[in-house]
């Protein structure tokens, strides 16, 4: 009982804290101007579709498979992201495209396919999500995992949210966001790395600690998974673990080091899968004016 | 049970964080440094304006700059975080050929690392 009370009372201390920040979004100097809200000239500049292509081998992999049937090991990892704001930043569209290739066949030829479409979107700090995810070899037929889940989080933006940050803190930041997600659709997606039961709810949780002016950045990213095929379904079975620094140049090109761990959590002695790898990353935007030029300049 | 503790307890703590309305400041140095330009220096410094608005005997100039898509959009192998798309507008009041007045404004407001779109237009100013 004295333990419950004091988990509602630091919980509300924390909220309480969070409560005290400020965002502010408007710095004047000088003479005053006339509102210029933006509006419809916000609405030219902004992003049409943006995303990203990215490369990264797998420097060391003791163990992470190539193919959904966990056989083979993973070489190199491809990978094309696609973005699109269907109605600001409440709905956005995305898909992701991912392609391995198994360093035990050569490196070059692709392995496996995963490929998600999920429609996402952000309601003041809470997140929601809607994705469908396929999973799927490509040299070869067998096993494919496939589901589709719906997940909600809560984000954190130190900078934003805190208004003492900046005065510590100039040139970092921290972004996180936690929550909880249900796999309310699955077919053969595993609740553990040895491919064994079915995966229910996922728990996730991710921080960016932004070291300078989003120039280098670490990065940690966590996935629980529970089996629903175990009578309590609440208890996670997978921990999925990332940790990464970011090198980031001229905008739009990332270079990092991250390594990845997935391990049971409650069979031990089974499957690890686990690898070390390096990214560069390659974004691009593109704002609605441009595609407006370019439609108006064809004949 | 400990893990969705802590899952609930990070939620309930990131809730009790959201923006608060926005209110204005004024200890950004760029902005301040750039009060006294000449207009000809802005141009070669920071470049065109997407637009020039008269403004009474004098022009606003108005620079855009978008958050770069790495900033915004995260991706790991379980599934990638697209996050608000968001920039930041400068208008600066030129008169009598000088800059008197400066404005950042992220958009949309309240998004993401407030003015540091509109410093990077800016940067060039600065040497």
């Amino acid at each position: 009982m004295r333990s419950g009370i004091g988990k509602v009372i630091c919980l509300l201390i924390l909220c309480w804290g969070g409560a005290l920040s400020s965002a502010y979004g408007l710095e004047k100097y000088g003479r005053p101007l006339p509102s210029m809200e933006g509006g419809e000239a916000r609405e030219a500049e902004e992003t049409l579709f943006g995303g990203y292509l990215l490369a990264a081998p797998f420097v060391s992999n003791p163990t992470f498979a190539a193919r959904p049937d966990n056989t083979g090991l993973v070489g190199m990892r491809y990978m094309a992201h696609l973005e699109m704001d269907l109605y600001r930043q409440y709905l956005t569209f995305y898909t992701d495209q991912n392609f391995f290739s198994d360093r035990k066949n050569g490196w070059i030829e692709l392995s496996e396919w995963d490929m998600t479409y999920a429609l996402t979107g952000l309601i003041d700090r809470w997140g929601w999500r809607i994705q469908y995810e396929r999973d799927a070899p490509l040299d070869r037929s067998g096993l494919k995992q496939v589901y589709a889940d719906v997940l909600a989080t809560g984000n954190l933006h130190a900078a934003d949210d805190f208004s003492w940050w900046r005065h510590y803190f100039p040139n970092q930041n921290l972004n996180a966001y936690a929550g909880f997600g249900w796999l309310f659709h699955n077919s053969n997606y595993f609740a553990r790395p040895d491919n064994t039961g079915r995966a229910l709810f996922r728990y996730v949780a991710h921080v960016d600690v932004d070291l300078y002016k989003n120039k280098v950045v670490l990065y940690g990213d966590t996935n629980f998974f529970t089996d629903r095929e175990l009578n309590n379904k609440l208890k996670a079975t997978e921990l999925d673990w990332i940790v990464g620094l970011a090198f980031r140049f001229k905008d739009d090109y990332e270079v990092s080091v991250y390594r990845e761990q997935d391990r049971s959590l409650d069979k031990p002695g089974t499957l690890i899968q686990e690898y070390w790898a390096v990214q560069l990353r390659f974004a691009f935007d593109v704002p609605k004016r441009l595609f407006r030029e370019f439609i108006n300049e064809k004949p | 049970m400990y893990i969705l503790y802590a899952a609930v307890t990070i939620v309930l703590l990131f809730s009790g964080c959201g923006s608060t309305p926005p209110e204005t400041k004024s200890d950004n140095p760029t902005a301040r440094r750039l009060l006294g330009k000449t207009r000809a220096e802005l141009l070669q410094c920071a470049g065109t304006p997407l637009r020039e608005v008269p403004y009474g005997p004098g022009v606003i100039l108005r620079y855009y700059k978008e958050a770069p898509m790495l900033e915004e959009s995260r991706s790991f192998l379980k599934g990638s975080t697209p996050g608000e798309h968001h920039g930041c507008w400068a208008s600066l009041l030129i008169e009598n050929e000088e800059v008197t007045g400066v404005e950042f404004r992220t958009v949309p407001q309240g998004a993401g690392n407030e003015d540091d779109d509109c410093e990077v237009i800016f940067t060039g100013c600065l040497q």
